[in-house]
């Protein structure tokens, strides 16, 4: 075989025994984690079809490292945030340099609901996305982390790169602001 | 309230999470990204050396035009004439003093200050 095949992570992959298992695991980590990664990144770039990319790329930068990620299953949702991060930092910093402008594209589908969630939902996304606008980036990402996400404080630490105590303050001061903000709409509505 | 007191926070995410969009699933795009060969990643020295490489191939260009254009463009001369002849990372020059003292170490030596330079005819 030449090296050009072996120069593919999928070709090298395939080669493999098993390999055939590990990518149907992957696949289920796909279709089943994929909703949360978008609308992390949808809440961290603020652009449905720039989250939709940032999302396809994580995983696919999480494929290539599968066999680490699916040795340690319970790591793999934090291991996934944490590619996510990265992903949406690379994207705000291209964003910023290039000012690209992405085109509206047929990306997302809503989901059936209820009338009545629907309009709870509308509501909150509504108060979210005012709180989310008053935080910083990381104060933004650690909130959605561990609200959003239910990510223990451990594991946001750990893929943010903080202390233990400073995620918990941060998140502290996140959740003031939420509360505020959600004051401040309960006090509008009336 | 406690760091564990989160429930009303987490219930208005889930209430948003009921109705977020769902992104289209496109597990084909997936593997064709994970398949493209990644970017490598090149040592900082790498670049150094590009921009030297670059800078000299610059400097040398307009040197060139220089000697054959008359025209001198705004802001050129600033590349030349920097009014101080300086030098970076020089050793100290050894100084003694009568008596011993001690002298604090100099990071440029300039040789020469051409701005007290006669002007030429």
């Amino acid at each position: 075989m030449s090296p050009q095949v072996f120069a593919s992570p999928l070709a090298l992959a395939a080669v493999r025994e098993g390999d055939d298992e590990e990518r149907s695991a992957f696949t289920f980590l796909y279709e089943h984690h994929a909703p949360r990664i978008h609308r992390f990144l949808r809440d961290l770039l603020g652009d449905g079809a720039l989250a939709w990319d940032a999302t396809q790329e994580t995983f696919a930068r999480a494929f290539r490292l599968h066999r680490e990620i699916l040795a340690d299953r319970a790591r793999a949702v934090p291991w996934l945030f944490g590619i996510a991060r990265n992903v949406s930092l690379e994207m705000r910093k291209a964003r910023a340099r290039c000012d690209r402008v992405m085109t509206a594209r047929d990306v997302e589908h809503a989901v059936d609901a209820s009338p009545e969630s629907e309009l709870l939902g509308r509501e909150a996304a509504r108060v979210i996305a005012r709180a989310l606008a008053k935080l910083s980036e990381d104060r933004r990402a650690m909130l959605l982390l561990r609200l959003d996400h239910d990510l223990s404080y451990e594991d946001i630490a750990t893929l943010m790169g903080f202390s233990l105590a400073k995620v918990k303050v941060e998140i502290h001061r996140a959740r003031e602001v939420l509360r505020e903000t959600l004051e401040e709409y309960r006090r509008g509505a009336r | 309230m406690t760091f564990a007191d989160d429930a009303l926070d987490r219930e208005i995410f889930a209430l948003r999470a009921a109705v977020a969009p769902r992104p289209r699933l496109d597990w084909d795009d997936v593997i064709a990204r994970a398949s493209r060969p990644r970017r490598r990643e090149r040592a900082p020295w790498v670049y150094a050396a590009a921009c030297a490489a670059a800078s000299f191939v610059g400097l040398a260009s307009l040197h060139d035009s220089k000697a054959t254009s008359a025209a001198v463009l705004p802001g050129e001369s600033m590349s030349y004439f920097d009014g101080l002849s300086c030098r970076e990372g020089v050793a100290d020059p050894a100084v003694t003093t009568e008596p011993p003292m001690c002298v604090a170490p100099m990071k440029l030596v300039c040789e020469r200050d051409v701005t007290s330079d006669p002007p030429a005819p």
